[in-house]
């Protein structure tokens, strides 16, 4: 048996329309899960769906930023599936800008999407009449820059690192549950929206920030198997970690 | 916006060291300052400019070049 199965459990996956999300859920329905599909762009989100390998899946459209409709927005699925196994809570949003240029709207649209959508999701979810009798796993994709800074990073690092530190917590709090835990900390991946960045950039520029990575860049799958090898039963001892998936980036 | 209040708000959001600019002052832009002005600029003149754009603006008549003369009162 593949020690890295999935059959038969269910995973909800935020931000699945796209990059890391739509590898995990792609990667996730290939080791047996049915997967639950979230995030704001309904098309974008079948498209994914037809990648998924077969299986009982769900398409679930839900803007986050919309933090007081979630439990009802996920009657559906849970109603359908009842206890959920997983969850990868991939959804975020970046705004680069300095110190200088933040205001408070910036913080609090950047929190509720990254932080605060995924920590409500998990409350719910963590609910007796949703949680699997054997356990749960839950992962928050954080980035390195939870850890190490970087100039006009300021709110999203912010938003990242209280993803690392509250993970911890929730860790302990749900460990009685049998519910594991734990973030994915990757630097960059080449997905579509890094790609569509990089082209705006000087020239030069994509080969310094590549040098800052002594494995080069990161593929989309490279954190999905991270996130599969968490969700397994492999990992049943790993609760309260930060996972850092980053070619070497902080290795310096 | 016109070009006093202009010169004004930019002063503000680079936090340049001269106070007083005109179109013929220079501007030594860093790579952050890139980010600010392409903040600035979307929400004031509503135009929406790459750091690439930026790499040559070194005074702030190229500035308002860019952001396009029409746009001022």
């Amino acid at each position: 048996m593949d020690p890295f199965s999935l059959n038969h459990k269910i995973i909800l996956v935020t931000g699945a329309s796209s990059g890391i999300g739509a590898s995990c859920s792609i990667r996730c329905s290939e080791l047996g899960a049915s997967i639950i599909l979230l995030g704001r762009n309904k098309e974008k989100l079948i498209q994914i769906h037809e990648k998924l390998a077969p299986g009982d899946h769900y398409v679930l459209p839900y803007d986050l930023t919309n933090l007081e409709e979630i439990e009802q927005a996920l009657e559906g699925p849970l109603t359908k599936y009842g206890k959920i196994y997983g969850f990868i809570h991939s959804a975020g949003i970046d705004i680069t800008l300095p110190l200088s240029s933040l205001r408070k709207k910036d913080y609090q649209t950047i929190f509720t999407t990254n932080v605060t959508s995924g920590f409500e999701i998990a409350r719910i979810l963590s609910k007796k009449k949703f949680c699997a009798i054997d356990g749960a796993s839950y992962i928050f994709i954080a980035l390195v820059m939870g850890l190490v800074g970087e100039p006009a990073k300021i709110a999203y690092s912010a938003s990242k690192g209280a993803l690392i530190a509250g993970c911890r917590s929730m860790a302990l709090e749900l460990a009685s549950k049998k519910i594991r835990v734990n973030c994915v900390s990757p630097a960059i991946v080449r997905t579509e929206l890094v790609d569509k960045l990089f082209s705006d950039l000087p020239d030069g520029a994509i080969d310094k920030i590549k040098s800052l990575h002594p494995l080069g860049f990161g593929t989309p799958i490279d954190i999905a198997n991270a996130c599969v090898f968490l969700l397994s039963d492999e990992a049943k001892w790993i609760t309260g970690s930060n996972m850092v998936v980053d070619g070497g980036y902080t290795c310096q | 916006m016109d070009k006093k209040e202009f010169y004004k708000k930019l002063v503000e959001e680079l936090d340049l060291e001269d106070r007083d600019i005109n179109e013929n002052s220079s501007l030594h832009l860093t790579s952050l300052m890139h980010l600010s002005l392409m903040s600035f600029l979307d929400e004031h003149f509503g135009v929406r400019v790459k750091a690439i754009d930026l790499k040559d603006i070194d005074s702030v008549g190229k500035l308002i070049t860019l952001i396009g003369i029409d746009k001022f009162k």
